[in-house]
Parts: C-alpha cells; structure tokens; sequence
C-alpha cells in the first residue's frame, strides 16, 4: 500500500484511540521497530534519538530507549515519515533533528508528519473548539507529545 | 544549543498560559459563530415559509359563523406588495449579511497537507468516542 500524508496512514492503521501508538502504526506497516538500550553496547549511541535505515531489504527503525516516552513516540513518528517520504539516506537523528527551525527539507517534513501522526488535525480541532480542551497541558497529555510539538501543530493546523 | 520551546520531541512550549487563552478565545468564537448560524438560518427559514405561505394561502378568506362556513379566494391586492416585498427582502439580507461576515472575518492560514479531509459522519462519531476514552484517562 502506497502512503503519501500522515491522513493515509491513520486512515488505514489507526485504531482510533488516543494517543496514536506509532510502534503499532510501524509494524502495522510491515516496519521492523527496535530500541535501542546501552545493554548492547555495538549498536548503543547516546546521543541518537533514532534511526530509519533498511537491514536485509526490509525497513528497519531504531530508537534510543533512555529517552522519555514523549520523545520516543516522536521520534518513531518521526522515522515512519522519513519511510513514507522515501528518504533512503536519512541521516541518524539527533535532538537537532527534531527543532522546529531545522533547516533540513527532508527533517522539516518528518517533523511535520510525526507532528500530523500523532496529533490528527480534526481531533485537535474538535477537543480545542467543541470540548473545550483550551489548556495546551492537558492537549499534550491527551495526545502524548511535548507541549512544544503540541503548539507547533496548533500553529500549523490554523489555531494558532 | 536548541532552545527546548523549538525541541519538538521533548521542549515546552514558550508560554503556555498565553497558548491557552488564545485558544479559549478560538473556543468562545467557534461557539459564537455556530450559535450565529443557527439563529440566522432559521430566522431565514422562518420569513420564506411566511412569505410562501402568504403568497399562496394568504389569498384564501374563510369565514365561520354558528349555521355557515364560506371560503373565497381573492386575487392579491396592491396592498398586499409590502408585506411581500418585506417577507422576501428581509431572509435575504440576513443571508447575505452571514455569508459577508463568513467571507470577510479573519482566516487561519489553511491546513498543512497533511491535515485529513472534511470527516464523515462515521469518523466524527469515531473522534468523539476517542476523544472522550482519552479525556477519562489520567
């Protein structure tokens, strides 16, 4: 099956619960989903957030276990847009992949479409303007993501 | 080094209580404009059943007494043009009136393209059952 946004890929592995569980979205889409933990110490990198890359011809993304679950569920968000957008030759991301002012075209776009996974466009809109959800706390709660990543979808989606 | 406001992953954002208060002001005008809306639409639908049922009903006369029963139906008089003229004018200034406040008020930029199409009937009640199951999860 051939995604092209975020929306496609809720649209068709989505089970409708919040928050969007992006390691279920991953190998629902047949992608290999590793942690990775200081116990193995030949693959083990401190300072990486996660990683899409392919091993033995199947798609394979990686995530630093340390991290905060917020973070985690990020950057796997993250690393399901670089394989949907195609990006063979993503670099290993850093916390500077994930700024809102990355500079990088193909990390702009993970960004926006872990941002568009796990926070989908119509429920925000309808917790913020029909439940009245108006405290950014509590939305990035209910989404689990960082607040920061909650005011950056508000700014995209045209409520803020 | 990043400011933690632009880390998406993990940051916070900037200034929370200010995010919050814009967006119980996006709240209050959602429900405003919908109330709006509501109150328009069937204030139009109210003066062009009126005028319908004037011009077509309204030349009917039924008179009812204690031993007879009479009805006539009478062309429409001159006298009657003001009473139309103010029951077709009216619902149609409201309606232009709604949609020039709609067409006019400030927009948000449009949804990225990632943003999902229009929902369904089926995915609203979806949403509301999983917006609902996450607002009772602590």
């Amino acid at each position: 099956m051939e995604y092209r946004t975020a929306d496609d890929v809720l649209r068709a592995h989505w089970n409708g619960r919040l928050p969007v569980n992006p390691i279920a979205i991953a190998e629902a889409m047949a992608i290999e989903v590793k942690a990775l933990a200081p116990f193995e110490p030949d693959t083990w990198r401190p300072n990486e957030s996660g990683h899409y890359s392919f091993r033995d011809g199947a798609p394979l993304i990686t995530y630093n276990f340390m991290d905060a679950p917020v973070r985690q569920r990020f950057t796997i968000a993250h690393e399901i847009g670089h394989h949907v957008h195609g990006d063979l030759d993503a670099p290993r991301d850093t916390s500077e992949q994930f700024s809102a002012k990355s500079r990088d075209p193909k990390e702009i776009a993970a960004n926006r479409f872990a941002a568009a996974l796990l926070m989908p466009a119509a429920l925000v809109k309808h917790m913020v303007l029909e439940q009245r959800v108006t405290d950014i706390v509590k939305l990035a709660n209910a989404f689990g993501v960082s607040t920061a990543a909650m005011e950056f979808r508000l700014k995209a989606i045209g409520l803020l | 080094m990043m400011d933690t406001s632009d880390d998406l992953a993990g940051g916070e954002a900037d200034n929370p209580g200010l995010i919050s208060d814009y967006l119980r002001r996006e709240s209050w005008r959602f429900r405003w404009e919908k109330r709006l809306t509501t109150v328009t639409v069937v204030l139009i639908l109210l003066f062009y059943v009126a005028l319908l049922g004037f011009v077509f009903l309204g030349n009917i006369r039924v008179s009812v007494g204690a031993w007879y029963f009479f009805s006539a139906v009478r062309p429409h008089s001159t006298g009657d043009i003001p009473i139309i003229v103010a029951l077709s004018t009216v619902p149609t200034l409201l309606l232009i009136a709604l949609l020039r406040y709609f067409h006019h008020r400030p927009k948000s930029d449009p949804d990225d393209l990632q943003a999902p199409l229009p929902i369904s009937v089926e995915a609203a009640k979806a949403i509301i059952k999983a917006t609902t199951d996450a607002m009772k999860t602590p």
